[in-house]
């Protein structure tokens, strides 16, 4: 017990690890410090913004920017709800197949996962384009103003499939899969019953990206979907309204608000919030299965 | 009569050879139905398209009908002159990417793994992925309010010590080291994510057996950690490397803008090119015959790396 | 490695499968093209003055008499943000009863959102849309390649039967402007004036107080920036960020300084091929090879140092309008299209300030009118209802009640008609409910239009009756350059252009005389020489016959 306490506390290990809270403290709050002082900005003054730039607190506390993104009107509200549901329903249906495929291309007794992997690898390489994908969505998969245009390009990636296959791989090992198989379950059953709940950070991972995937996605939806579609997806939302100036100076112009008073700067800011902070709200649940991971180990040990 | 039964069983061997394989195989093909056929007409499908890179193409006629040009949609390229700089700045630009953020990553995840702090863990890396949430959009005007050199952070700062201000937006020199730092600023946490999960998912008896041989926590890093991400660095590697020749377009466009000539020597890669190629003249020939070429030289390159992992760690290619 | 090539084997068949699979697709699109053609070659064996068939055989003209008993909706698709309050939809409604009465027909309109438009609108074209009424423009978006590539309906034997007012009412030239290898693809803006001519806006109280007059020159402009930055320490003089599109220096340099016309033969925003003068329009020049020139950028690197503009503008971003209201700008790019409402805008921003104008083609005193395809609409080429989309768009254009009706929307609801005949907003006009828009702008004419209450009225009509005897008829007809065989020269020089011109003209390419030079190397190695060439030869082609 004693020497077990001393070997955890070793010279080394104690640089190492200052080395670490230093260094990573430090990646850390040059990380958060652009954050905050987006946040703080989005709550500044326009005019003070524009004349002494960026500040870590506001100089003058307004919300207006953020009363100009969503006074009046809900359409930011079913732009999140249609957002959410999205990513969600992506995610799942997303993770599942890619796990399924994940998990089956790296068994040892697959005799054809060379072949499917460089099938899927081609694709990260080559694509037809953009004229023969729109053709194929609009005029042949008939997707145009239909959410499943948004849903079905991020699904699957060749990305993420390979990334899951080395996940499993390393951290089940192929005993356990063949224990299975010993007492008569199908591969897939073994996928189902036993890999999937083993498997939970790498799972969490990839859900991850697939999910910031959906969230993010704004080409396609700008590709797919035009005006008649009445919620189009947050960043799209939010690009549009970044984008263009104008779109602030058409619809302030029957409020009676001069140009000289619009926050076109902390509303770029605002929008950029607002697109973040649902999913940097929901990050920590994912994370506890990172962590997990982690525990499971140190307790054990 | 004997010889021909021998030659039939021999066919008929190798025919029941690949049915027992296709049989063993079976229940794993079937789970692999989803995705194949969602690869097949999501991106098989439409992938000869490619052709349209060959072709001075025409609505009326199609993609197979337009008459077929060659590599002609690629001449404006070796026009300029320029092409050496623009290779040699993408490929630089990625090269440097590529190892300074997987550097950084594994070693943020590393050091992360040692440190059993789980607050502090959480913390970080709630904090490190943040970035990644930022459009390159923001990160361009973030990066102005520090550097310009009419009112920016930077600047005051130096006058504040009381020196003479830079003009960074004039000094190409400056630039790859900025521009490498952004990047790894903002791809850090979501990459060390990935390299954290491999580390999860080491073997923990090992660790043990590690820790009552009496190994120093920085042998047990050299010998047992790092050889554990050694998979997952090979294969981020190889997926990245098909990418070489594939320039990274909203962080140079946001950073640096479009036409700041005087920076151009060392910022200026082949997407910035052909946006500025394309402006106001679009032609769908011509994006696609740039982006075939950079297809094809990625290809060459990720099967030779394959090739080569194959030969000297079987277990660690790709296919 | 024989793994490996079995996979390859794989992938390729996976190729021709797929292959395979797009060229049937492929197929079993011709067939209605064929048909297209086939009904077009039928007609002009069948048509004479009162019987017609027309493409879609739907609305066919029996005896002089249009028949309309099939009722048939058409797709129309525009361009822009439609209207938040859905005052389009509610015009719609309106509208459809008037067409299904008068046309036996409805309308459907669809719309192209300004965000990324011009990726959408040619993917619309390439998906093989069948749009029957479609704006188009040969100035930002591609009508004449467009054309080239098949995309649009020749409407030259439909448009005596269906559209009958337009076609009386247009003549012989303004026909040749929307006409392409000889058939007429685009229906032309020409009823109502306009005249594009750049300009920069800028503060004439300040120019007092500065004791200018007025601006009128380069001079004047650079005594005024210099006043600025000496006693308005809140304004940079012209407060701007650049982008691959920055020309408006440019534009008034060779507007001010040289003979230089742009017309025929011109490539992107940078346009560093030109006409050589207003009475040479067939002599292709570029002003980049004056000598000129090198004194141009001289002169912008000295207005870039001493701080005419924002230090780093080449990787700013300032929203110039917004900066020029709130009097952080001194001067405010723009055409004269956008001057006009300026007037009310700054009043609203500062009623103090007032508004001066610098055009730059006041000193050559003309300005070139624009084409009769600035704004235009077509019919795709495979519409289905081609005959009645002309009967509606016929009487957009000059059936006063439908005029009145798509230019303004619903009277009481968008606008009112005062006493003294002016239009107006009604009281309770809400902007979020009401505001409305009409973007099929070519369309518009002069002859149906109630005027619009505007207070700065004097001011309007002062700046029009300065610009209107400017007005001179483009040169270059219906004649474009084929430019088919040459897109590698157009895409690299357009590349040479959009990468040094916007550098040069803010004077942030280093040494400017070294600047140019190098500027001049990208456009030779280009091709620039050989365009030029091929340019003339086109056009010797088109006045030597």
């Amino acid at each position: 017990m004693m020497n077990k306490n001393k070997k955890k506390d070793d010279l080394s290990g104690r640089i190492i690890r200052t080395i670490g809270y230093v260094f990573i403290s430090f990646l850390a709050l040059s990380c958060l410090l652009p954050f905050v002082i987006m946040v703080s900005a989005s709550f500044e003054n326009e005019k003070i913004l524009v004349r002494e730039g960026y500040h870590l607190f506001p100089k003058e506390f307004t919300m207006y920017a953020y009363e100009v993104i969503l006074g009046g009107n809900n359409e930011i509200i079913g732009s999140y709800i249609v957002t959410i549901l999205l990513t969600v329903i992506g995610t799942g249906l997303g993770l599942f197949i890619t796990a399924m495929t994940g998990y089956v291309l790296q068994r040892p007794d697959f005799l054809r996962r060379n072949k499917v992997s460089l099938f899927l690898f081609f694709t990260t390489l080559f694509s037809g384009g953009l004229v023969p994908f729109y053709l194929l969505m609009t005029r042949y998969l008939h997707l145009k103003n239909n959410y499943l245009a948004i849903l079905i390009p991020s699904l699957i990636s060749a990305w993420n499939i390979i990334m899951m296959k080395n996940f499993i791989r390393n951290a089940i090992p192929h005993s356990v899969s063949e224990a299975a198989n010993i007492d008569g379950a199908s591969p897939f059953v073994t996928f189902l019953k036993v890999i999937i709940p083993m498997s939970k950070p790498a799972l969490a991972t990839i859900g991850l990206f697939i999910g910031l995937g959906y969230w993010n996605e704004w080409y396609n939806s700008m590709l797919f979907l035009d005006s008649s579609v009445q919620f189009r997806p947050l960043q799209l939302l939010l690009y549009n309204l970044i984008n263009r100036a104008e779109y602030l100076k058409n619809s302030m112009a029957g409020k009676n608000i001069l140009t000289q008073d619009l926050p076109l700067e902390t509303v770029k800011l605002a929008t950029a919030v607002l697109a973040t902070g649902p999913i940097i709200l929901a990050y920590p649940m994912v994370q506890k299965y990172f962590i997990s991971g982690i525990t499971v180990g140190a307790v054990k040990g | 009569m004997k010889s021909k039964g021998e030659s039939i069983a021999v066919k008929k061997k190798g025919f029941n050879a690949w049915k027992t394989s296709l049989r063993k195989d079976r229940a794993f093909l079937i789970m692999c139905i989803p995705t194949i056929l969602y690869f097949l007409i999501l991106a098989y499908l439409p992938m000869p398209g490619i052709y349209v890179a060959f072709t001075n193409f025409n609505y009326d006629k199609g993609i197979f009908g337009s008459a077929f040009v060659g590599l002609d949609n690629l001449k404006f390229i070796t026009m300029s002159g320029k092409l050496g700089v623009l290779l040699r700045n993408t490929v630089f630009y990625n090269l440097a990417f590529l190892i300074t953020s997987h550097l950084i990553q594994i070693t943020i995840a590393v050091l992360l793994n040692e440190i059993r702090n789980k607050k502090f863990q959480k913390l970080s890396q709630s904090l490190l992925i943040l970035p990644n949430f930022i459009s390159y959009v923001l990160v361009g005007l973030f990066s102005f309010a520090i550097f310009n050199s009419t009112n920016g952070i930077l600047n005051s700062i130096l006058m504040g010590f009381g020196q003479a201000g830079t003009q960074v937006y004039s000094n190409p020199e400056v630039w790859p080291f900025i521009l490498v730092i952004v990047n790894l600023w903002k791809g850090a946490g979501y990459g060390s994510i990935v390299y954290f999960a491999a580390l999860t998912g080491m073997d923990h008896e090992v660790l043990e057996a590690a820790q009552v041989d009496g190994a120093s926590t920085i042998q047990r890093i050299r010998y047992i950690t790092l050889p554990s991400l050694k998979p997952t660095l090979i294969i981020l590697v190889l997926l990245s490397i098909g990418g070489i020749l594939r320039g990274n377009f909203d962080l140079f466009y946001n950073m640096v803008g479009s036409s700041n000539v005087l920076l151009h020597n060392s910022t200026d890669v082949l997407e910035t090119y052909v946006f500025r190629a394309m402006t106001n003249n679009f032609q769908f020939s011509t994006a696609a015959a740039v982006s075939f070429v950079q297809s094809i030289f990625g290809f060459v390159l990720v099967m030779t790396t394959n090739a080569i992992v194959k030969k000297v760690e079987p277990d660690y290619a790709l296919f | 490695m024989k793994k490996k090539l079995i996979s390859m084997f794989l992938v390729f068949a996976m190729l021709c499968i797929s292959l395979m699979g797009c060229a049937k697709s492929n197929d079993s699109e011709t067939p209605t093209n064929d048909a297209a053609s086939e009904g077009t070659a039928t007609d002009t064996t069948t048509a004479d003055a009162d019987n017609y068939t027309g493409p879609s055989g739907n609305t066919p003209v029996v005896n002089g008499q249009v028949d309309t008993s099939e009722f048939v909706t058409v797709k129309m698709l525009v361009l822009g943000d439609p209207p938040a309050g859905g005052a389009d939809k509610r015009m719609l409604e309106e509208l459809n009863k008037i067409l299904k009465e008068r046309v036996n027909a409805e309308l459907e309109m669809q719309w192209i959102e300004w965000n990324n438009y011009a990726t959408k609108y040619q993917m619309e074209l390439v998906s093989g849309s069948d749009i029957d009424l479609i704006f188009t423009t040969s100035t930002w978006l591609n009508l004449w390649e467009n054309a080239e590539k098949g995309a649009f309906m020749d409407l030259t034997e439909m448009l005596p039967h269906y559209a009958k007012q337009l076609y009386a009412d247009t003549t012989k030239e303004e026909w040749d402007g929307c006409t392409y290898k000889g058939k007429i693809v685009a229906l032309p803006e020409h009823r109502k004036w306009q005249l594009s001519t750049p300009l920069f806006a800028y503060r004439a109280d300040w120019a007092k107080e500065f004791g200018i007059e007025k601006i009128d020159s380069t001079d004047a402009l650079e005594q005024y920036c210099k006043a600025i930055l000496a006693n308005k320490p809140e304004a940079i003089p012209y407060n701007v960020g650049g982008s691959a599109s920055s020309n408006e220096l440019y534009a008034m340099w060779f507007r001010q300084d040289t003979d230089y016309v742009l017309g025929a033969g011109s490539i992107g925003m940078a346009a560093p091929v030109a006409n050589k003068s207003i009475e040479e329009p067939w002599t292709s020049v570029s002003p980049v090879f004056d000598d000129k020139f090198i004194d141009f950028a001289v002169k912008m690197k000295e207005w870039g140092d001493a701080g005419f503009w924002p230090q780093d503008v080449m990787s700013a971003t300032v929203d110039t309008e917004a900066a020029f209201l709130s009097g952080t700008s001194g001067i405010y790019s723009m055409n004269v299209a956008n001057y006009y409402p300026l007037f009310k805008k700054l009043e609203d921003e500062n009623a103090d300030a007032e508004l001066g104008a610098f055009f730059f083609d006041e000193k050559r005193g003309f300005a070139i009118s624009d084409v009769m395809t600035q704004d235009a609409c077509s019919v795709t080429a495979n519409a289905k209802n081609p005959e009645r989309a002309l009967m509606i768009y016929d009487l957009f254009q000059y059936d006063p009640e439908i005029y009145h009706l798509t230019q303004y929307g619903i009277e009481g609801e968008q606008y009112i008609v005062n006493e003294a005949g002016f239009r107006e907003r009604p009281t309770d006009y809400v902007e979020e409910e009401d505001a409305y828009l009409w973007d099929m702008w070519s369309t518009r004419n002069d002859a149906l239009e109630i005027p619009e209450f505007n207070e700065f009225q004097a001011q309007i009509d002062e700046v029009n009756a300065k610009i209107k005897p400017w007005t001179v008829l483009n040169p270059w007809g219906s004649f474009i350059v084929d430019s088919a065989n040459w897109n590698a020269q157009v895409t690299a020089i357009n590349e040479a252009g959009t990468t040094w011109l916007p550098a040069i003209q803010f004077g942030k390419a280093g040494d400017p005389v070294e600047a140019v030079n190098q500027y001049r190397d990208a456009l030779k190695n280009a091709g620039i020489d050989e365009y030029m060439a091929e340019v003339e030869r086109q056009m010797k082609e088109y006045t030597g016959n």
